[in-house]
């Protein structure tokens, strides 16, 4: 877990810093891109192995529905009472 | 780019489900941990190269930070409070409650780190957030609302709903905001998850 940590803040300073030459940070995008899709699929490939996951897919859909919607109206309170405590400033 | 995700994920399941040996897949997972380290370098080079974030930050100041972390805050309790109604651990709901919408990354991290059931329960809700976001910031606009426009997409708001808010918003400063508050959330994701779902 900490790798992730670790690499996320050695990006941030190799990207601000400049340490490497511009073409190799274009490659950054690809980067992100081929790992995120790859990961992706190995996380399918994890799903379509076990069949407790495949058989309860409906009931993840849901649930994954009132998380969402509890997000959303979550930080739309919390915004909403900034919004209307800064007016007129 | 959501449907190559999904197009990507469903072979996934398929092959996983039928032809592919859950031996390939156990080791293909644990080769996983280094494609992680690299993605998460190259999150952190593309939004550390960003020199205009930096600039944009300290022409506004301060205050503008509130904004994402105000939407952190707001998202993290939603999720907590909904997960509740579900019967889910702390830990659970506050990890997917920090994908803060970004669908893949959430998915992938909380795959990887806690289970398969849950990077999937994640990588979902996050795709729903992106989702009422995009129905919602229009009808947020017309009923005019302004720097809270911004809370629905979450970290979405500095690439995939950029432009709808730019779109249904006429003050540039709100469209700046947008874009700082996105990404901070999502430098936000990467920290957040894997310290949650350690709780």
């Amino acid at each position: 877990m900490w790798i992730i940590i670790f690499s996320l803040i050695l990006g941030l300073l190799i990207g601000n810093l400049q340490l490497l030459p511009e073409y190799v940070l274009d490659l950054a995008d690809y980067l992100v891109l081929g790992g995120l899709l790859l990961l992706l699929f190995t996380m399918g490939l994890q799903i379509g192995a076990d069949p407790q996951i495949v058989n309860s897919l409906n009931q993840i859909g849901l649930n994954a529905f009132i998380l969402a919607l509890g997000s959303v109206l979550g930080s739309i309170i919390i915004m909403l009472v900034f919004e209307l405590s800064s007016q007129g400033e | 780019m959501l449907i190559s995700i999904i197009i990507v994920i469903i072979i996934g399941i398929l092959l996983g489900h039928s032809i592919i040996p859950s031996l390939w897949i156990d080791s293909l997972s644990s080769l996983s941990t280094i494609l992680l380290a690299f993605l998460l370098l190259g999150v952190g080079i593309d939004l550390g190269r960003n020199q205009e974030l930096l600039h944009k930050l300290k022409e506004f100041g301060l205050k503008i930070i509130l904004v994402p972390i105000f939407i952190a805050l707001g998202s993290i309790i939603g999720t907590v409070l909904s997960g509740k109604l579900l019967g889910m651990p702390f830990n659970e709901s506050s990890a997917i409650g920090a994908g803060f919408g970004w669908y893949s990354l959430s998915g992938v991290l909380l795959t990887k780190i806690y289970s398969a059931k849950l990077g999937a329960l994640a990588f979902l809700t996050n795709v729903f957030r992106e989702v009422i976001a995009i129905v919602l910031i229009p009808v947020m606009a017309r009923l005019g609302a302004k720097v809270s426009i911004v809370a629905p997409g979450g970290a979405t708001t500095m690439d995939t709903t950029l432009p709808l808010i730019s779109k249904t918003v006429d003050q540039t400063k709100i469209v700046v905001i947008s874009f700082i508050s996105g990404a901070v959330l999502s430098a936000l994701v990467p920290i957040l998850v894997p310290l949650l779902i350690k709780l």
